[in-house]
């Protein structure tokens, strides 16, 4: 029984990474009506960005707040430039953009920082916490502003004009026009407020997995994983479909014998499918109920 | 006048929908657009709108509005019910109203006219927490009303208001229609298929025939003529 | 005259009508262009350089995995990104066949197919309850599921492991004085012409529009009757049977399997493959291949260092400039006057879009190394391209200048070299938004 505490608690700890990652991915669901394979790539590539200001001599808290106020403008610019071109093509298009998109974000990073794994400072520290070796106030931190992000998110979209009008132009931007709704500032604010929570996302996570070019590679698909499982219209079913994957991932690894570490990442895949099959709509999605 | 319409030619690709289209609209009066399907009526309602590409030119209020985008021709104080309704489905009743007021300030007035909204459709008030996608044709038509009313319109653009609803539901409808524009003054424009209702509202209608205005006359005055009614109007 | 009416649904008259025309009457420019192309495919492996075979017999078996991620994808709206998945169980049942039993070569293609048929249907079973994102992220699983199950210990047997499994490439039948290569690319040949040919049957069949009905709205198509499980699985079954076959094929040309061949990133580039040739399209998935195969090796010439950056870019570009794909720029262009106008910005990528397609397959063509075996097939190449560009290019521009309502013979300035660029800015800086609702290309 305790070691299944332990490894809840751990996979808490993991899972506040992927239910950072789920708020940006939603946060982008909510803008456009879908998902963005490159999130994860533009979060690293903040995180180094930030890594860069802090090598030039800045404090962490600048580094950081020049690193969030540049990745909200460098989403508005790649809304600009790189999906209104897209934006009246078939879905599969729009997905190849974005995979065009991952492919430079990862290439260039690699280019200019090179692969060589480095570290990243964090202003909470690592000092163990409740005696064990489970969770460290990193991770506690991590939590932390998680939550405090989505309390945020949450008051802007459910109890602001500004949350409400981006909520309708990314459900139906036609009728939101008619209502006068400026669609177009819309979506890219969307964009600017996605990159920037991923790239919070990312400079919490860095610490933990160390900063290098592929660092989001895994993060990205629990992020998914996560926020599909709490339901794509919820932010809260996000973060809370994140934990859920990080303590799947924890329990499946430790209590099935032949998995280890290779099928993990199948595993708690096929468990989130299997959610699915049984709601659809994630654990936390509102049913979108639609009369023919 | 408030809003004028003259040598107006819209296009859907290369199809030319509407040709040399020509008409007016003064403050606070009712009329209505008449028409087999396919005729351009509602062509004629994206036209003033900007969802559509024009040619020609459209007045409101002595400013040229077409060629503008849609959002700013809506803060003009003109509110359009699509075809279809444009329902935010997956919002509340009570959301859709306030979508509607999103370019207005003033939170109390906005707040005071949703509850005018609710007297005016007391079926709104009994789902305001609903999603809106789960209420009836009629109840969403009335929401699309009620959503567009909450602009406070000087125009009212009303795209088949009666598709797809019961006699009864229509009816309601429209005597609604008639209390908010004796109440509040506002101008409307009223594509319709059911004639007969349409011509009793407004009080001048216009003709279309595949893009051209065919009849331009006094709603009492078509009304009356049988010859047309018979033609045209199938009653 | 009308047919008989059987089962109270009378046979269309064009049908009947059309079995009653000479043949010379029934033959169209797209028989003619299938036709040429099969002959010149048949001539390439006895004129071209040695090295060339390869890269060309990848091209076509890419083309196969595409063909099959376009059935389900393209005609019947099931996303998959877990394609790999089939490519390497198709292949890894043509190794095992042939290493651990000894199996000839021929008999693992239709093998690789049945089982990959039975996985993709039972994998089509549960997808039914899924759709779009859920079925994305499910596929997903079983992409990244096939690399660490063909790793798996226990499987080691038969799979090889980490290491894989070395195939023995098939020789050529002993009365036909051609190389492996070409042996090995004359029997993708052939399979690739049965197959597309069974799929381009398939696609015009009552199945087809019942398959294509369930992807545009699968309510109506229900309503209609039509058993859309049946369907869905189905095709999940026959697109899974066709990538397993190339999968299959890959094997015997590249000569080994392994497991970190056939992971995520495979998925992902016949995804890519798909979109570039056209979604839908059945011609379109030879240009995805060839698009696939060529284009990070074209990126990497370009720059080792930035090479996925490079790639990345010219894949914006592509995309921009024909977002439904190859395909549906041939369209476009066919359409040419009658298509509705092109807005500004979607002028300027059609524009760059020629440019960019001449470009890359000028480079195709380079990298390929025509110009040192026999530099006048090079040279004619070159041309047809350059043609091809400066043809199409003309095209754009005097669509351009009718949208504009100006006279089309201003087009004749493209031609005067300092003339024609303030000719294309014209061309850019004229206003002619157009609020369609329906999209250009």
């Amino acid at each position: 029984m305790e070691l299944l505490q332990q490894q809840v608690m751990a996979g808490l700890a993991n899972g506040a990474i992927y239910a950072c990652m789920a708020l940006a991915v939603v946060m982008i669901y909510q803008a456009i009506d879908h998902l963005n394979f490159a999130q994860g790539e533009m979060a690293m590539f903040s995180t180094f960005i930030a890594w860069q200001l802090m090598a030039w001599g800045l404090p962490y808290w600048i580094a950081f707040a020049l690193a969030v106020v540049m990745s909200f403008a460098a989403g508005v610019v790649i809304d600009r430039v790189l999906f209104r071109p897209v934006q009246k093509a078939p879905i599969l298009s729009q997905i190849v953009a974005f995979i065009a998109l991952f492919s430079i974000l990862n290439s260039s990073a690699g280019q200019i920082w090179d692969y060589t794994i480095k570290s990243f400072p964090t202003p909470f520290g690592h000092t163990p916490l409740f005696g064990g070796t489970l969770i460290d106030t990193h991770e506690a931190g991590m939590i932390g502003v998680t939550l405090v992000m989505l309390a945020l998110l949450y008051v802007f979209f459910r109890g602001t004009r500004l949350g409400l009008a981006m909520r309708a132009a990314a459900a139906n931007p036609e009728s939101a026009r008619l209502v006068g709704i400026r669609v177009g500032w819309m979506t890219a604010l969307g964009w600017g407020m996605a990159a920037a929570i991923g790239a919070v996302a990312g400079m919490l996570i860095a610490p933990v997995v160390f900063l290098e070019p592929n660092m989001m590679l895994g993060v990205l698909l629990y992020g998914f994983a996560g926020a599909v499982l709490g339901g794509l219209t919820s932010p809260a079913g996000a973060v809370a479909g994140g934990f859920a994957v990080g303590i799947i991932e924890n329990l499946a690894g430790t209590f099935i014998p032949y998995f280890g570490r290779e099928l993990k990442l199948t595993f708690a895949l096929i468990m989130i499918v299997v959610v699915l099959m049984f709601r659809p709509s994630g654990l936390f999605g509102r049913r979108v109920v639609s009369r023919v | 006048m408030m809003l004028q319409v003259a040598g107006l030619d819209a296009f859907y690709g290369q199809n030319q929908a509407l040709h040399g289209v020509g008409f007016a609209l003064d403050e606070g009066k009712v009329r209505t657009l008449l028409g087999a399907n396919g005729a351009g009526k509602t062509t004629i309602l994206r036209s003033i709108c900007g969802t559509v590409r024009v040619r020609g030119d459209i007045t409101f209020d002595g400013k040229r509005v077409s060629g503008w985008a849609t959002e700013d021709i809506v803060r003009l104080g003109i509110a359009h019910v699509p075809e279809g309704r444009g329902t935010f489905v997956r919002m509340t009743v009570e959301e859709n109203l306030q979508l509607g007021a999103m370019t207005r300030h003033g939170r109390r007035e906005i707040a005071e006219d949703i509850e005018r909204i609710y007297i005016n459709f007391p079926r709104l008030k009994e789902r305001r927490a609903q999603q809106a996608g789960t209420l009836s044709g009629g109840e969403q038509q009335m929401l699309a009303v009620g959503r567009a009313l909450m602009l406070r319109p000087r125009l009212l653009l009303l795209d088949e208001p009666s598709f797809g609803l019961a006699p009864l539901i229509v009816e309601e409808l429209f005597e609604i229609l008639r209390r908010v524009n004796a109440e509040t003054g506002v101008a409307m424009l009223i594509v319709e298929q059911n004639a007969a209702l349409a011509l009793e509202l407004a009080e001048h209608a216009y003709l279309l025939e595949t893009g051209r205005i065919v009849l331009d006359a006094p709603a009492a005055v078509i009304g009356a003529d049988e010859a047309v009614r018979r033609s045209y109007l199938g009653y | 005259m009308t047919s008989v009416p059987k089962d109270g649904i009378a046979v269309p008259q064009a049908e009947a009508v059309s079995a009653q025309r000479p043949l010379h009457a029934r033959l169209t420019t797209r028989h003619l262009i299938i036709t040429g192309t099969t002959i010149v495919a048949l001539l390439i492996p006895l004129a071209a350089p040695g090295f060339m075979i390869f890269p060309l017999t990848e091209v076509m078996v890419y083309g196969l995995a595409i063909l099959g991620l376009n059935l389900l994808t393209g005609f019947n709206g099931q996303f998959s990104l877990g394609h790999s998945a089939f490519y390497g169980i198709g292949a890894y049942t043509a190794a095992i066949m042939m290493h651990n039993y000894d199996i000839s070569y021929f008999w693992t293609l239709p093998a690789a197919g049945a089982v990959c048929f039975a996985v993709g249907f039972l994998f089509g079973l549960p997808a039914l309850r899924l759709q779009n994102l859920y079925l994305a992220l499910a596929t997903f699983a079983l992409a990244t599921a096939m690399p660490q199950i063909l790793k798996f210990h226990l499987l080691e047997e038969w799979t090889g492991g980490v290491q894989g499994l070395p195939i023995l490439q098939p020789d050529p039948p002993p009365f036909l004085p051609i190389t492996t290569d070409q042996w090995l690319y004359y029997l993708t040949l052939g399979v690739i012409l049965l197959m597309f040919a069974a799929a381009a049957n398939l696609v015009r069949s009552r199945a087809g529009r019942a398959i294509m009905a369930i992807r545009d709205n699968p309510i109506a198509a229900a309503a209609m009757g039509i058993n859309t499980s049946l369907y869905k699985t189905i095709t999940f079954g026959v697109s899974a049977l066709y990538t397993g076959v190339a999968g299959a094929l890959s094997a015997l040309v590249v000569g080994f399997v392994a497991p970190d061949s056939f992971t995520i990133f495979l998925s992902i580039s016949l995804l890519v493959g798909l979109v570039i040739g056209g979604v839908g399209s059945i011609a379109g998935c030879l240009f995805g291949g060839l698009f696939v195969l060529y284009l990070p090796n074209i990126a990497n010439s370009i720059s080792t260092g930035l090479s996925g950056a490079i790639y990345g870019f010219i894949l914006l570009l592509v995309i921009f400039a024909t977002p439904s794909g190859a395909s549906g720029f041939v369209r476009f262009a066919r359409d040419g006057f009658s298509a509705p106008a092109l807005d500004r910005a979607r002028f300027l990528s059609v524009w760059f879009g020629i440019s960019t397609y001449g470009v890359i397959t000028l480079l195709i063509v380079k990298g390929a190394g025509l110009g040192k075996s026999s530099p006048l097939i090079f040279w004619i190449t070159y041309t047809m391209i350059i043609l091809g560009i400066t043809g199409w290019q003309t095209i754009m521009a005097v669509k351009r200048l009718s949208d504009m309502r100006r006279s089309r013979w201003w087009g004749i300035l493209l031609f005067v070299p300092p003339l024609n660029m303030l000719l294309l800015i014209a061309l850019f800086c004229a206003k002619t938004r157009s609020h369609d609702t329906l999209t250009a290309i």
